[in-house]
Formats: C-alpha cells, structure tokens, sequence
C-alpha cells in the first residue's frame, strides 16, 4: 500500500512542474504581448500602483525564469520553492484586493482574466497546495528533515506575505504624498449626468449663492443668467451700473452673496449690487488696475496685477476700508524665466474656507494664501513639471513674447472645501492614450491634508470640451460647449470636503 | 539522448502555452466587432459587465438599457475610461 502511494505521488513532482510551466509560459506570454495594457492595469491596482513600472518586468521575468528551473531535474526543487513563493504573493495579493478595495481588473494575462475573484482564489489555491505536496514529497525523497522542511516552506511563504503588504503599504504612501505621476481613477468619482442646453457657448461661472447657479456671458456681458441646481428652469436678468461711460473691454460677473459684483480690470472699476436687485453702484473707482480678481467680501478683494516697478506678475488686495487700500505682496508669486509668462496661473477662492489659492499655469505649483495675502502652504500637483518650459524673447518696445508654444500643466481649477479640482494638460505613467483623446482629465488634491485624492475623466461631447467647472456639496457642475453638466459627487469625494468646525472639530485647522 | 529526450515534453509544453497566450491575444484584439462593453454602476461606482457587444470602430456611442437607466459603454480595460461604440452592421 505504502509503495503505491509513492508510486503515485512520484508522478506528483513532473506533473505539478508541468502545470506550472504551462501556466506560467501562457500568462507570461499573454502579459507580454499586451504589455501596454498589463502596466495600466497595474497602475490602477490599489496596491502597487507606484511600482507598476518595475513589478511589471519583474512578475514576466520571475515566471519564465521559474518555468526553466521546472524543466530541469537538477533545478526542479527550486523552481518548486521558487513557484510556490510567486503563488503565495499572487494569492496574497488577490486577499489583500478583496477585502482593502473597491474594484481592480485582473492584471493575470490571457483567459484567466475571465475568472471571478472567487473562482481566482481556488485556482490560485489549487496551485499552492500542488506546490506544497510536490515539495514535501521531494524533500522526502532526498530525506531532509522534517523541521528542515518546514522551515524551508515557512521562509518563502513569510517572505512573500512581507513582500506583498509592504509594496502595498509604500504604495500607498508613495501615491497619496510624493506622486511619481501615477494617476488613480480607481473609484468612479462622478455619477449620473444630467445637462441642460444654454443656447450658446459663451457662458462662464460667476458664482452660487441661494441654491442658484450664476452665469455671466462673455458675449452679453450685464446679463446674469441663473440656473437652479436641478437643471431645470433658467432665469435671465439685465444688469445696470450706475457709470457706463467707460470704454469696458472685459466684464466680469462675480457672485459672493448677498451681493454681486461687476468688474473689469482693464478699467480700474468695480460695482457691486444686491442679489435679486439689478442695480450696481461703483465701490471702487482707479484704485488699481487688474487681470483677475476673487471677491473676499463686501469691502475686500485680492486680485493679481501687473507690477509697473517690476514688471512682472503679482498678488495684492484691496481693501475699500483700509488705508491706503491696495497692498501688494511681491514674496508670492516667483519668477523662473521673465516673470511674466511663467508666473501666470489662476487665482482662486474657496468660499467655505475664505481660504485663496494661486495655481500655475505652467509649472507644478500651487500657493495656498489666506485672506491677508500671507503664504499658508506650498503643494505641487502630481506631474513633474518643476520649472517652467516657457520660452519668452524681450522685443525692443520692452513687452514680452512668447517664442515657442509653452508647456501648460494646469488648465481650469475650483477649489471647494479644501478640495482642489484641478484639470491637468499632462499625461501620466501608464495611462490610456484613447481616454485623453475622449475626456478632460481632472486630478484631486486635499489642500489640507496635502495629498491626492484621485483623478476623473469629464467626457468631451463631440467636439465640445469642458471649459469650466463649479463645485458644490453634492455636485459639480460643468461648462461643455453650450451645455451646463451636472455630476453628482460619490462619496468617495465629497468624504474629503472640510466639514464645518462644529460638526467635526478634529479636522479644523486654524 | 536520455537527456534529450526528457526534454521534449517541457518543449512541447511551452510551444502550447505560447501559442495558446497568442491565441488568445490573437482572439482579443482582431475582432474589433465583438467588444464586451461595461458600464458604471452608479450606486457603487465600479465598472461592471454589460450583456451588450460593442466595436471599437468610432460611430455612435455603444449603450444599454438595464431597464430603468441607459448606460454608456466602456471597455473594461482600462477602468471604464475609453468608449465603445455600436458596431456598424
């Protein structure tokens, strides 16, 4: 009896090497000849997304290498270990998927891609205990000792466990706080679209305020159209200014209730009326010249200008109240190149927070700025992009000229609740080339924890691209062509908005 | 010889093993007509399988009704990130 049980487990080693060889070769080979897909699916694995680039070429490798030890007698106990380690970090890697995140696609390669998460756990199972039973049996035959053997099993089995969670751990770490450019589209950020036609693309945000969206028009500039937040009825109004003698050249609407303001930088004037009122009434007249402008509150604006002692870009604020009522701050924005072009960018207000951010156009960057125009906290965005690839010729006249087409990083950006919406112009690693050609591609950041949270796709329509977007508690809404878009937020995302300092005090940071 | 000949069933192992990793490769990418498309689950947000077949070939966007809501068709490749469309025949 005892003989025919050797006799049948001696086919036991050659057949498990066998399996393995074939189960290898095939999804070494499938990885191999989708190579493209393999890494983008890596990278998109909550676990190893920072080291998609070099586990990739390790796991083809580590399985053609373990396949040619199976072949041969001398080196088949090897292979053995060496199968049962890989098996045990594959097994231990799907556990860690199933129970630490949302959804993964298989990254195995070839049909067994088509298996279940369940269905790839037996499987994967199957071959460790095979592994397992052809080691012990040729350990046996070569009599080594039992707590040898053990030993021997127990130091790959450890190793691999080590292996998996600690890639997994650094991972993490990597991703969410030093970025290698690495996007996650893991969770589904958006849902359910809704979009209301406008009539004409030259709309733009001003604001919300009262559960109504605000819209000004580029090409009908003293008309405020508001949209309720359903998407279902829209209202237009005709503003006056009290002084229209003035040769505008750009009108802005700003919406921070209860007031509106209307404003042009190239003109130094601004007006300001109450909400439902269309009446506006100068409150600020050749107090500075400016090219954005974020309305802190009634009385108080930050804005960016153009210094006439430097000639280059800065940040001030202009206080109606304070004398004298315009400060500028020339430690904020830092020159690269001719501090014209490579500082320009966004400057943007969250209104939950009074909180003011700079966000470069053309470099990594972005200045997080309270109110009284003092730097809180530099961050930079996920791409690598440190210094400005701007190249600017000086004509004789003294203006400034953009020589090639710069590099631009950071298109259109909201800030809400400390929850930076910021869409990049870069691709990333191991990113699907079609999906640029289809989507806007928006990346995430939590200005107060300082990490990134992840990244969507806003799908163009056609021909028409997403020009703007509006953040709010539940939603955020999107300027595409004619159409204003609604997405509703997962709770994945709005999980990262600040919450009021009664409600969670811990998170407060002031 | 002996040596030789113990190799031939590893060799032969490998040729199906490649050559089945080519098939279906092979099988997967040619037929740009018989996509699997997937759709987002809104309540969840992952990306799930849908009974529809989609192209790659751009046309109209490739959709399916599961009875109460029309969901737009990805491939599942990438994350339900690059659309699908209706096949053309």
């Amino acid at each position: 009896m005892k003989k025919l049980l050797t006799k049948h487990f001696s086919i036991l080693v050659p057949v498990t090497s066998h399996l393995y060889i074939l189960l290898f070769v095939y999804a070494g080979f499938s990885k191999l000849l989708d190579y493209e897909n393999f890494t983008v699916q890596l990278a998109q694995s909550p676990l190893l997304s920072a080291y998609a680039g070099v586990v990739a070429p390790v796991v083809i490798c580590m399985e053609f290498i373990l396949s040619l030890l199976l072949i041969f007698r001398k080196t088949r106990l090897t292979g053995l270990y060496g199968s049962f380690f890989l098996m045990i970090a594959f097994t231990i890697y799907i556990y860690l998927i199933l129970n630490y995140s949302d959804f993964v696609p298989c990254s195995c390669g070839g049909i067994i891609e088509k298996l279940n998460w369940t269905e790839h756990m037996i499987f994967n199972f199957s071959f460790v205990i095979l592994a397992l039973l052809a080691i012990a049996f040729s350990e046996k035959e070569k009599h080594t000792r039992k707590h040898m053997v053990l030993f021997k099993i127990s130091l790959p089995s450890l190793l691999a466990a080590g292996v998996v969670v600690g890639l997994f751990l650094s991972s993490e770490h990597i991703i969410k706080k030093e970025n290698n450019f690495i996007r996650r589209f893991g969770q589904h950020s958006l849902r359910d679209e809704k979009a209301l036609d406008l009539g004409a693309n030259s709309y733009y945000f001003a604001g919300m305020a009262y559960g109504q969206i605000y819209l000004g028009n580029y090409t009908a500039p003293l008309v405020l159209t508001s949209v309720d937040t359903s998407l279902t009825t829209k209202v237009q109004a005709k503003l006056e200014l009290d002084n229209t003698a003035l040769p505008f050249r750009s009108i802005r609407i700003q919406i921070e209730s209860p007031y509106f303001y209307v404003y042009d930088g190239n003109i130094p004037i601004i007006y300001r009326g109450k909400l439902g009122d269309s009446q506006a009434r100068t409150i600020s007249f050749e107090d500075c010249y400016f090219s954005q402008l974020q309305v802190i509150d009634s009385i108080n604006f930050a804005f960016r200008a153009q210094s006439r002692s430097t000639k280059s870009q800065v940040l001030g604020r202009l206080s109606l109240n304070r004398e004298p009522k315009v400060t500028l701050n020339y430690g904020l924005l830092e020159k690269q190149i001719d501090g014209m072009f490579d500082t320009d960018g966004k400057l943007l207000r969250d209104n939950s927070t009074d909180e003011l951010a700079y966000i470069y156009s053309y470099r990594n960057e972005i200045l997080v700025i309270n109110k009284e125009l003092q730097l809180l906290q530099k961050l930079h965005t996920i791409d690598t992009i440190s210094h400005a690839q701007v190249q600017v010729r000086r004509l004789s006249d003294g203006r400034h000229k953009l020589d090639a087409p710069p590099l631009q990083v950071n298109k259109t950006s909201v800030l809400y609740k400390q929850v930076l919406f910021n869409e990049s112009m870069l691709m990333g690693k191991f990113e699907s080339r079609k999906a640029w050609q289809q989507a806007a591609i928006v990346d995430m950041y939590s200005t107060g924890k300082q990490e990134y949270l992840g990244s969507f796709y806003i799908y163009h329509r056609g021909e028409n691209k997403m020009s703007q977007m509006l953040a709010t508690d539940n939603y955020l809404f999107v300027l595409r062509g004619s159409e204003i878009v609604r997405y509703r937020f997962a709770q994945a995302v709005t999980a990262n908005f600040k919450t009021g300092e009664a409600e969670n005090p811990k998170q407060s940071k002031q | 010889m002996k040596n030789l000949k113990s190799l031939i069933l590893p060799a032969a192992i490998i040729l199906i093993g490649a050559g089945a990793a080519l098939a279906t490769n092979v099988a997967k990418n040619s037929d740009a007509n018989s996509q699997t498309g997937y759709y987002i689950d809104s309540s969840t947000g992952e990306c799930r399988q849908s009974p529809e077949m989609c192209s790659t070939t751009p046309g109209d966007l490739c959709t399916w009704d599961d009875g109460s809501t029309i969901h737009s068709l990805f491939q599942a490749d990438t994350e339900c990130s690059v659309s699908l469309y209706k096949p053309a025949n």
